[in-house]
């Protein structure tokens, strides 16, 4: 698991949020609990097992719903979809990560379904507190991601 | 000519999204179906007058390999090509090991992208 840098997780990232949703992604100093925060995981297993965290926010998910389906951020469709497609973020960001660290065609990783739950300002703070996690700031809004081995 | 297109994702933002890509690109539909899992998806392939089949591959009750192992046991639905379109990490392998399989695309994807693997497939000048 070592074998995949943190800089290769925010990479894939910055290129999924900008190919898909046209939004900008930076270092930020810390990431604040935002209005609408949610927490996503997405596990894997394979040559190595492991767990993509996501912290964010439900207005990250409306814009790029937004961004992706040409309607503006407040459509029924943005919030409607928003959640989905914080989570296809998830899997996409995943899949590009561990397809660029599978080293041979006989590597092969199955990949879960993402989970995405709810959590309150406290929770986040904790979590952000405790897990490693890289803040980044997406077009002025909050994110932060974490890779972590689970064996 | 004008072609009828299944698209089965467990997203409904990627197939929104893979939509208006193909709406975007001028390809002619007659019908862009969807499907939110491969079960589904065999459904409506039963029925008849699909051209081509657009999936993805990691889908709760039934995956795209699954859904394409199926079409290919079942005389309607056995012509029908199926481009995997994924996030999966293996799916170029995937693809290219299972029958039916004409073309791979990894998400996220462009509207660019689309048009040529559906070109590609379908093989038409007027696609």
């Amino acid at each position: 698991m070592s074998e995949i840098a943190m800089d290769a997780v925010i990479e894939k990232l910055i290129e999924a949020l900008e190919q898909m949703a046209f939004l900008s992604v930076g270092p930020a100093e810390q990431a604040a609990a935002p209005a609408s925060p949610l927490y996503l995981s997405l596990d894997f297993s394979g040559p190595w097992w492991g767990r993509l965290g996501l912290l964010t926010d439900q207005g990250v998910g409306a814009i790029m719903a937004s961004n992706m389906l040409a309607t503006g951020p407040d459509a029924p469709e943005a919030l409607l979809y928003a959640r989905d497609a914080l989570r296809e973020l998830l899997n996409i960001v995943c899949g590009a990560l561990l397809h660029d660290h599978a080293s041979c065609a006989t590597q092969t990783f199955a990949v879960g379904i993402p989970r995405l739950k709810s959590i309150t300002a406290e929770q986040w703070n904790h979590i952000l507190a405790d897990g490693n996690f890289i803040p980044l700031d997406a077009d002025g809004l909050a994110l932060a991601i974490r890779l972590k081995e689970l064996v | 000519m004008s072609y009828s297109i299944l698209i089965v994702d467990d997203s409904a933002t990627t197939r929104a999204i893979i939509k208006r890509s193909i709406q975007l690109t001028q390809i002619a539909t007659d019908r862009l179906g969807e499907a939110a899992d491969g079960r589904q998806a065999l459904q409506l392939l039963a029925q008849g007058g699909f051209d081509l089949v657009l999936a993805d591959l990691n889908m709760p009750a039934m995956g795209g390999m699954e859904m394409t192992r199926r079409m290919q046991a079942n005389p309607i639905t056995r012509d029908i090509p199926v481009v995997i379109i994924s996030a999966e990490p293996n799916a170029e392998k995937f693809a290219h090991d299972q029958a039916g399989v004409r073309g791979c695309l990894r998400k996220p994807f462009t509207p660019e992208a689309i048009r040529n693997l559906i070109t590609q497939v379908l093989g038409g000048a007027d696609v």
